[in-house]
């Protein structure tokens, strides 16, 4: 949360969000790049990323940030 | 450029009024329904209608998200940035609940305390009257039933009111009983609004064994909410001969019951 104005996005256009970063969503719901489907995204803790966790990205090379509390609880801590 | 000087251009928008938050919406959302954008000056925040968009304004909107990033910033699911925010202020006036963190950090594993901190809170939402249902599956899903335990054991009070000064009085004593009350929850069953009444008999008889074999005194029915109040009432009710042997005292305050049973 660096910038004084936030960007958000509605749950519903969550895979919208993710093309704008050329992501897709897989079979198994899982994210992955849309050029290499074989690769998945990774969250801040390197787990692959669902999309119904699918809670944001941060800077840097583009780390995914899971919607749960336990992950939320350790990014508020940084 | 910004991405917020972007962004304006992009929608040729004149804000000179404090702004706090932009969010992606769509159609759905009646603020911003048929139009392309909207401000709210009271919210402080500005409405951008991703279904009205053309095609063209699609695309320079993806572009000032990565920009965003590429800048070193952030951008979120809108829940998702509402929670962080809270836990954000939580971080800061943690009041109590850092004594609690403060007490327990040295003295158990890294998971639980993180448990631990999640369930305080969970309870500090639950208190506010919050729909914590997501909140405490976060923690089962993450730390699994042990998390679970913790979560109930926090809410109801057990690491102050019961584990400190345990622990106070005897380190032997906790290092006994620590593992079966968190992993076995031993001295409380957390009653439920799919426990049937077979699962609260055979609950109960599993934490009378547990407890008096790690020299618990006492095992505490819990119901939280009208619903498993009224379950808890009921199956006492129908137990009252064999819970007759037990010295028992019932508290029911604020849409809590618990039922101590001395063993």
């Amino acid at each position: 949360m660096n910038d004084n104005i936030s960007l958000t996005f509605d749950s519903s256009l969550k895979k919208e969000v993710l093309s704008f970063f050329e992501k897709d969503v897989n079979e198994e719901g899982i994210i992955v790049e849309k050029n290499n489907p074989d690769q998945q995204v990774l969250s801040t803790d390197g787990q692959e990323v669902r999309i119904e966790e699918f809670g944001g990205i941060r800077k840097g090379s583009e780390v995914f940030i899971k919607n749960d509390l336990i992950s939320l609880m350790r990014l508020s801590k940084q | 450029m910004g991405w917020f000087d972007k962004l304006k251009a992009l929608f040729n928008l004149e804000i000179n009024s404090p702004l706090i938050n932009v969010n992606i919406t769509r159609n759905s959302d009646n603020n911003v329904r048929g139009k392309e954008h909207f401000f709210d000056k009271e919210k402080k925040r500005l409405h951008i209608n991703y279904d009205e968009l053309s095609e063209e304004k699609k695309k320079d909107l993806a572009k000032i998200f990565r920009d965003k990033i590429d800048s070193g910033s952030e951008i979120f699911e809108d829940k998702t940035y509402i929670l962080l925010k809270d836990l954000y202020d939580y971080q800061k006036s943690r009041g109590e609940d850092k004594k609690i963190l403060d007490f327990f950090f040295p003295v158990i594993p890294k998971d639980d305390y993180e448990a631990l901190e999640a369930s305080l809170y969970l309870r500090k939402k639950f208190n506010e009257r919050v729909d914590v249902r997501k909140l405490k599956e976060d923690i089962r899903r993450r730390f699994g039933d042990r998390g679970n335990n913790i979560a109930n054991l926090c809410t109801a009070g057990y690491f102050e009111k019961f584990l400190i000064p345990l622990y106070n009085h005897s380190k032997d004593d906790f290092n006994k009983v620590y593992e079966v009350v968190i992993s076995k929850s031993a001295m409380a069953i957390f009653v439920h609004s799919q426990m049937s009444d077979y699962e609260i008999t055979q609950g109960l008889g599993k934490k009378i064994d547990l407890s008096k074999r790690y020299g618990l005194d006492f095992v505490h029915i819990h119901g939280i909410g009208e619903r498993n109040i009224l379950t808890v009432m009921r199956w006492i009710e129908e137990h009252k001969d064999s819970l007759d042997f037990f010295n028992k005292e019932i508290f029911e305050k604020e849409g809590i019951i618990i039922v101590e049973l001395l063993l």
